[in-house]
């Protein structure tokens, strides 16, 4: 009896252990032959999207004043913060972090930040503190995007009511961000017509009752106070500006997106569209 | 009379460490290609989170100007 029990435990485990490596087998199979291949191929249509949906990164960087390089190697800080935090958080990270770029293209900035006056100004003013002067690269940025929209605006009269809040300070530094802002320009015609654009703005806003500044930045705060930036309307009405600085800028810089400039052109005209009626 | 159920014991269990070892490495592998998607892919839902921003303000604004009006 003995025996043939141990027989038969021996023959069952040679059973078993013959199902499991051919278990282990088909799932080596499985994942070799189906899985593995159908995952890079996913991969792949995940890039062509990717690649397609580029332009509109190029965007929504260049209509936001950001830059989301940071997001293919260092994406995990930024990444993690709720959808309506991300934007704002990646904009303070990339302002602090990627100051270097923002030299090269200072005009974008300051549309945004002259229109957002609270949040960026302590950014600008911390920049300024640690760098004063707009040549060195780094600090400049944050200068640079605000100092050319404030020139302006300080020059005319009545932006001075919206723009109350850009401290007397940062005057000097705002001059030099434009002397700097406007080099980079080939067409001094383009700062004319981003002041003619801004008065007209002006214009409409102090007849809207300031409808895109004060307007817009009321929504974005009560749902997302930071990233108020990037979805707030004056960014919009700023983006005429932006267009003819893009459009310029894009003999220049290599990098620029050919769609960006259509789209902001669209935008601006769609934004005057809007605006006209309410005047 | 145990020799030759140790035996065949010991020749299936080989092949099972064999197949382990490359169920392993072909898991690793699987790993590795899931992660370089995941990291590429991060770069779409960061602009699916703007483009999604982009509409609620443009709703937004579109309805509080009064612009907003139906779709053609």
């Amino acid at each position: 009896m003995a025996e043939e029990s141990l027989e038969r435990l021996d023959q069952e485990i040679t059973l078993h252990l013959q199902q499991i490596d051919s278990n282990l087998s088909y799932c080596f199979n499985t994942i070799t032959q189906d899985i593995i291949p159908h995952v890079s191929q996913y991969g792949n249509v995940c890039d062509q999207v990717m690649d397609s949906c580029n332009w509109l990164k190029t965007m929504f960087q260049e209509a936001g004043n950001l830059q989301i390089e940071a997001v293919g190697g260092s994406e995990t800080p930024i990444a993690p913060p709720a959808v309506t935090n991300s934007q704002n958080k990646e904009e303070s990270s990339e302002q602090s972090s990627l100051q270097t770029l923002f030299p090269g293209r200072p005009r974008l900035g300051p549309d945004s930040s002259s229109i957002v006056a609270p949040p960026v100004p302590v950014l600008a003013a911390g920049n300024e503190r640690v760098g004063p002067e707009p040549t060195t690269t780094l600090t400049t940025t944050g200068k640079v995007l605000q100092l050319p929209d404030s020139s302006d605006e300080e020059r005319n009269p009545k932006t001075a009511n919206d723009y109350n809040s850009v401290s007397a300070d940062r005057a000097d530094n705002l001059d030099h961000s434009a002397r700097v802002s406007s080099a980079p320009d080939p067409d001094g015609s383009t700062v004319q017509r981003q002041r003619r654009k801004r008065k007209l703005s002006l214009l409409l806003q102090q007849q809207y009752g300031s409808s895109s500044s004060s307007v817009a930045p009321s929504p974005a705060q009560l749902k997302r106070p930071i990233s108020s930036n990037l979805d707030s309307s004056p960014i919009r009405n700023k983006d005429s500006s932006l267009q003819i600085e893009s459009t310029k800028q894009n003999p220049a810089h290599p990098d620029t997106v050919i769609y960006f400039p259509t789209r902001d052109d669209d935008a601006v005209v769609n934004n005057d569209k809007d605006m006209t009626p309410g005047t | 009379m145990e020799n030759p159920y140790e035996q065949v014991h010991q020749s299936i269990l080989a092949r099972i460490v064999n197949n382990v070892e490359r169920l392993n490495e072909s898991v690793v592998t699987l790993n590795q290609e899931l992660q370089n998607i995941n990291a590429r892919n991060k770069n779409l839902q960061i602009m699916g989170q703007m483009s999604e921003n982009y509409h609620k303000s443009v709703q937004f604004n579109m309805t509080a100007t009064n612009q907003k009006r139906e779709p053609l």
